[in-house]
C-alpha cells in the first residue's frame, strides 16, 4: 500500500525539473508517506495542486525568476481592482440607459444587456474578496462574463460589446491567481469609489460613450504597475517589475481600444478591435518569456579566471 | 516576512529539523492555522537556503526514509530577531492603544 502511494507522488514530480527531482525528489515523497493517513491510497487533490504549484517554482527559481510567481497576488488584486472598477461603471453608466422610443431592443429586465448580470457577479467578487474568498467568484464572474456571448445568440437579449467583454476576461483570467484565503479590501474600494464617480457623472451613456473609461482604467493599472515596480525594485524585492508585465495584456487591450478607433464613428470597427486584440495578446504572452530569458541573461557572468560563463 | 516564512524560522530555532518535523511544528506554532505541505515546505526552505538564512544539518536514513536536517544560519538567526523584534514593537503599540481605549471608555452603571 505504502510503496503503491510513493510510486503515485513519485509521478506527480514529474512537474519539477529532473535535475531537481533527481536531488529532492526522494526527501518530498519520504514526507508526504510520514504525513499519511492510514489507509490512504492516493494523493489528495491538494497535494495535485501542492505538488504542481511547488513543480512551477522550480522551474522559475531555476531560471533565476522567482518573482514572477511572488508577483502574481499582488497583479491579480490590481486586476480583481481594476475589473470591479470597470464593472461597477458598466452597471451604474451603461446598463440603465434609457432606450429611446422607437429603437427596437430586447431589454435584460431593469438592465439593458445581459451584462449586467456578470457585472453583477464582478462586484461580489470584490466582496468575497473581502472575505478571503475571492478566487471562486472570480470564476463564476469570468463565466458569467464569458457566457453573455453564447447567451446573446440564443436569446433575444443584447451583450456588452466585444472591446468591453475582452478586457474584462483578460483581467479575470489574471485575477484567478488571488491569494487563498486572504483578504483583499482594494477591489472594493476601488469598485465603490468608481460606482460612486459614476452615479455621480451619469447621464444617457452606453458602452460607445464611455471608451474613455477603458482607457483611465488602462492609465491608473500602469500608473500602479509603474510605481509598484520603481519600489519593489528599490526595496530589492523579488517582484521587481513583473507586475508590470504580467498586466502589460489587460493593459493594451484597454488602452488600444481607444486608439483603434476609426472614420466617423466613435467606437472601434470590428476588424481594428480584432487586430487590436491580436496584438496585445501577442505582446503579452511574448512579453513572459522574454522578461524570464532576460532575467537569466542578467544573472549570467563571465568568469574572470577562465573566462567561461557562469550563473551567479 | 511572510508568517509561514516567519513560523519556519522559529521552528528551526530550537534544533535542526528535517521536513516531517518542521511541518508538525509549524502546524503547532501556529495552533493549527498553518499546515504546510511538503512542496510548498521544500520551495520555502530552497528560498531561504538562497537567500542565506538556513543550511542544511546533515542526512539519516530512518525506516528506509530519507531525513535532511536543516539549520538556521547566524543570517537567519538575526533576520528572525529583526522579525520579532518589529512585531513585538507593534503588539506594544496595539496593547498600549487598547488600554487608552479601555480607562477612556465611561464606568457602566
Amino acid at each position: 500500500m505504502t510503496r503503491q502511494l510513493g510510486d503515485r507522488y513519485r509521478s506527480l514530480l514529474r512537474f519539477y525539473p529532473a535535475d531537481y527531482r533527481a536531488e529532492r525528489g526522494d526527501e518530498i515523497v519520504d514526507t508526504y508517506l510520514d504525513l499519511a493517513r492510514p489507509g490512504q491510497r492516493r494523493p489528495s487533490r491538494a497535494d495535485v495542486v501542492d505538488l504542481a504549484s511547488g513543480g512551477a517554482r522550480q522551474h522559475l527559481r531555476a531560471r533565476h525568476a522567482h518573482g514572477l510567481a511572488d508577483a502574481l497576488p499582488f497583479a491579480a488584486t490590481l486586476a480583481l481592482s481594476a475589473a470591479t472598477a470597470l464593472a461597477a461603471v458598466w452597471l451604474v453608466a451603461a446598463e440603465t440607459v434609457t432606450i429611446p422610443v422607437g429603437v427596437f431592443w430586447t431589454s435584460a429586465g431593469p438592465f439593458a444587456t445581459l451584462g449586467a448580470v456578470a457585472w453583477i457577479v464582478w462586484l461580489l467578487a470584490s466582496v468575497a474578496a473581502l472575505l478571503g474568498r475571492g478566487r471562486p467568484v472570480v470564476l463564476l464572474a469570468l463565466l458569467a462574463t464569458v457566457a453573455t456571448i453564447p447567451a446573446s445568440v440564443l436569446t433575444p437579449y443584447a451583450r456588452p460589446p466585444l472591446f468591453v467583454l475582452l478586457p474584462q476576461v483578460a483581467l479575470g483570467l489574471l485575477a484567478l491567481f488571488l491569494p487563498a484565503r486572504r483578504v483583499s479590501y482594494e477591489p472594493a474600494v476601488v469598485g465603490l469609489a468608481a460606482a460612486g464617480i459614476a452615479v455621480l457623472v451619469r447621464t444617457d451613456f452606453f458602452y460607445y460613450n464611455l471608451l474613455d473609461v477603458l482607457a483611465l482604467v488602462a492609465l491608473g493599472l500602469a500608473s500602479a504597475v509603474a510605481v509598484a515596480g520603481v519600489v519593489f525594485t528599490a526595496r530589492g524585492d523579488t517582484r521587481g517589475w513583473w507586475p508590470f508585465v504580467l498586466l502589460l495584456g489587460p493593459i493594451l487591450l484597454l488602452a488600444l481600444t481607444r486608439l483603434s478607433e476609426s472614420g466617423p464613428q466613435q467606437w472601434p470597427k470590428f476588424s481594428a478591435a480584432a487586430l487590436t486584440a491580436v496584438v496585445s495578446m501577442v505582446v503579452a504572452v511574448a512579453a513572459v518569456p522574454a522578461s524570464l530569458w532576460l532575467s537569466g541573461r542578467r544573472r549570467r557572468t563571465r568568469c574572470s579566471e577562465c573566462g567561461q560563463r557562469t550563473v551567479g | 516576512m511572510r508568517e509561514p516564512t516567519f513560523l519556519i524560522l522559529t521552528a528551526l530555532a530550537r534544533a535542526p529539523m528535517h521536513g516531517y518535523g518542521l511541518i508538525t511544528e509549524v502546524a503547532e506554532l501556529s495552533g493549527g492555522r498553518v499546515e504546510l505541505r511538503p512542496g510548498t515546505l521544500y520551495g520555502a526552505l530552497d528560498r531561504l537556503a538562497d537567500d542565506g538564512l538556513v543550511e542544511r544539518d546533515r542526512e539519516e536514513i530512518v525506516d528506509g526514509r530519507a531525513r535532511r536536517y536543516y539549520r538556521l544560519t547566524d543570517r537567519g538567526e538575526t533576520a528572525l530577531g529583526a522579525e520579532v523584534e518589529r512585531l513585538s514593537h507593534t503588539v506594544r503599540a496595539a496593547q498600549a492603544r487598547l488600554s487608552a481605549r479601555a480607562t477612556q471608555r465611561p464606568a457602566v452603571a
